[in-house]
């Protein structure tokens, strides 16, 4: 088990005994993970981009996007399925542009990505002209605020997102290729992967899940913005970093990172239950981190030695 | 063969660039006002420059404009290649007062007329080229968000008494801490009226969303009776998470600030309690008293744009509320 199952289960306790119970109650747990959600789906697709030594800065960017164009076409009156599906292959076809520059063009991941994160929030506030959208159908909030049982919809939207992407890695040669191609690009080539096609594969998925990722904030808010999902990717790469994926690449894992976004959902969750000065909580977040990730890294030494 | 393609490429992007870019044919000799935004990522500042444009177009000045992109030290860069087009007036409206300062001196320099609107600098208006401030009371947007809400728990419990949650602004800006001050100001009269707990939502929905949800665990129901929140979005963002946790008994106690459409919608509605107007509407005070000083006319150091309240706790107010909710829908605007 990972060390940040740990310190889950620590800020779990922990968090339990100061708000006197209120944070382990089952309606709260829920609320968590309810808003944990579209980070979640982001940091799938984050993972990946981590894993083949790379980082993925546009997400929030092409959650926007996905946001205005879903928005924008069911204000319109195109139903609901075809605007969905548009704003994701949208997102998609965006996250393989990324793809192609990065795999074969050979542009750095932290110069195309960023690149692209200005394309894309470019491209959302001209599509919307700036404004944000309102007066979605009622029945695309289900997305958002729907349940099934007592688990919310976009829950197990992430919970399937994260199983396809465990099954991509685990079961087909394109999850060995990910991790080749991470841990020494060269040596991948030589032994005949095609990084170029990995690279595509990865910011594609990439793309994906911000474009799914997009469609949950949009229906969770009744709005689509072009300025949503700012500082967000900076959310999904903390997630993926405190759930063990080394930011050098060549490792890691989509579970660990489902942890890291739960334990980043839950310092937030909990810092408002104890009304936590707002001017203090950025300080803690960040020594949170450190403290999750240090001892990440000196558990990986040990294991090494 | 790849070096002709990206040539080809940056000469393509060149003349779009050109061509889309409206090339200042000299004309008949008509006023040009120049007017810096600090950022467009909201749709407060959309409509504010909109409305700039608007009024510019209505009385009849060439208007050029830019924004800073929600940085400081850009909004400067910008506010400069305005001054080298040599306007007749320049109208800001800064990102932060001290970093945009040396404008003043920019103008000085130019002989160009400043007219600040919204945000201050850190400058006495009325002296040398800083003609004239343009701004909103922010602190007068809290007390009276504050005042009906005291009358309406003095409805509840036949005394001045309540828990209420507060859902900040972006901590530091200056609307949060004016509006907070205001708030806690009126607030802080009545000593059984207490602020049980207050987060910063940076002006979002989604975050005020999770805040909100985050506040009904802790306060189960009867603990709390009212929420204030920073603006409009974080209130409708608010009553969002109130009615999915079925909390009733809380709708119709949200104050908000800001006045945007939606939220005078659910001002009707009756799931808010009252909207304060902070209207991003500069544009008319702003070109006239440019206009008025160039005549040479003397134009007031500092003025401040009306606002309302919109609630729909009497016949009067919800007649007002609905007024002005139907006027912006005829003409589509945001507040």
């Amino acid at each position: 088990m990972g060390m940040q199952w740990l310190i889950l289960c620590a800020v779990v306790i922990v968090g339990t005994v100061l708000s006197r119970g209120v944070f382990i109650a089952p309606t709260n747990l829920i609320n968590i993970l309810r808003q944990s959600a579209d980070v979640g789906v982001l940091a799938v697709g984050q993972t990946l981009a981590i894993m083949v030594a790379g980082i993925d800065l546009s997400v929030g960017s092409l959650l926007a996007l996905s946001s205005v164009v879903a928005a924008t076409l069911m204000r319109d009156g195109h139903g609901i399925v075809a605007p969905m599906l548009i704003a994701v292959t949208t997102c998609l076809l965006f996250g393989g542009i990324t793809g192609l520059s990065t795999g074969f063009a050979r542009i750095p991941p932290f110069i195309s990505t960023l690149a692209m994160m200005g394309i894309a929030r470019g491209a959302a506030y001209t599509y919307a002209r700036g404004q944000p959208v309102y007066n979605l159908p009622k029945e695309f909030l289900a997305v958002g605020r729907g349940s099934i049982g007592p688990i919310p919809v976009q829950v197990v939207v992430w919970l399937v997102i994260v199983l396809a992407v465990l099954i991509l890695l685990e079961r087909s040669r394109w999850g060995r290729y990910i991790l080749m191609v991470g841990g020494n690009e060269e040596a991948s080539r030589l032994a005949g992967v095609n990084v170029g096609r990995v690279k595509l594969l990865v910011f594609a998925v990439s793309g994906l899940t911000a474009g799914v990722a997009g469609i949950i904030v949009t229906s969770r808010l009744n709005m689509g913005a072009p300025f949503l999902g700012m500082f967000m990717e900076l959310d999904s790469i903390t997630a993926v970093v405190l759930g063990g994926t080394s930011l050098n690449g060549g490792e890691g894992s989509v579970l660990g990172t489902v942890a890291g976004v739960i334990l980043l959902g839950m310092m937030n969750n909990l810092m408002n239950i104890l009304n936590v000065n707002p001017f203090f909580q950025q300080a803690v977040k960040g020594a949170i981190m450190l403290a999750a990730v240090y001892l990440n890294i000196t558990r990986r030494r040990t294991v090494v030695q | 063969m790849k070096k002709l393609v990206a040539m080809y490429l940056l000469m393509a992007i060149a003349l779009c660039t050109l061509m889309l870019s409206p090339l200042s044919v000299a004309a008949e000799k008509k006023l040009t006002i120049a007017f810096s935004q600090s950022t467009m990522n909201h749709p407060w500042r959309v409509s504010l420059t909109n409305d700039m444009i608007y009024w510019a177009e209505k009385m009849g000045v060439d208007l050029i404009w830019n924004e800073g992109q929600n940085d400081a030290a850009r909004q400067l860069t910008c506010v400069e290649d305005l001054i080298a087009k040599k306007p007749d007036a320049l109208i800001m409206t800064p990102l932060q007062s001290k970093a945009l300062t040396p404008v003043k001196e920019l103008c000085e320099k130019a002989k160009i007329p400043l007219i600040v609107v919204d945000r201050e600098i850190v400058a006495e208006p009325g002296q040398g080229m800083y003609v004239s401030f343009i701004g909103e009371d922010q602190v007068e947007e809290g007390r009276q968000a504050a005042k009906l809400l005291v009358t309406k728990l003095t409805e509840k419990y036949g005394k001045p008494k309540g828990n209420v949650v507060e859902i900040q602004g972006t901590i530091g800006a200056s609307p949060t801490i004016d509006r907070k001050k205001g708030f806690e100001e009126v607030i802080g009269r009545y000593p059984d009226i207490k602020l049980v707990a207050t987060q910063s939502g940076d002006f979002l929905r989604g975050n005020a969303m999770s805040i909100m949800e985050n506040y009904l665990q802790r306060f189960p129901k009867g603990q709390i009776d009212a929420v204030f929140a920073h603006n409009d979005e974080m209130g409708l963002g608010a009553l969002q998470a109130i009615k999915a946790a079925g909390r009733t008994e809380m709708v119709g106690w949200i104050c908000s600030i800001d006045g945007q459409r939606d939220a005078l919608k659910a001002v009707l509605d009756g799931e808010l309690l009252i909207v304060v107007q902070n209207p991003p509407y500069f544009g008319e005070l702003g070109i006239k008293t440019a206009l008025a000083y160039l005549k040479g006319e003397k134009v007031p150091a500092r003025q401040w744009l009306q606002f309302k309240a919109f609630s729909a706790d009497t016949p009067e107010s919800r007649k007002t509320t609905q007024e002005y909710y139907n006027y912006l829908v005829a003409n589509d605007l945001m507040y």
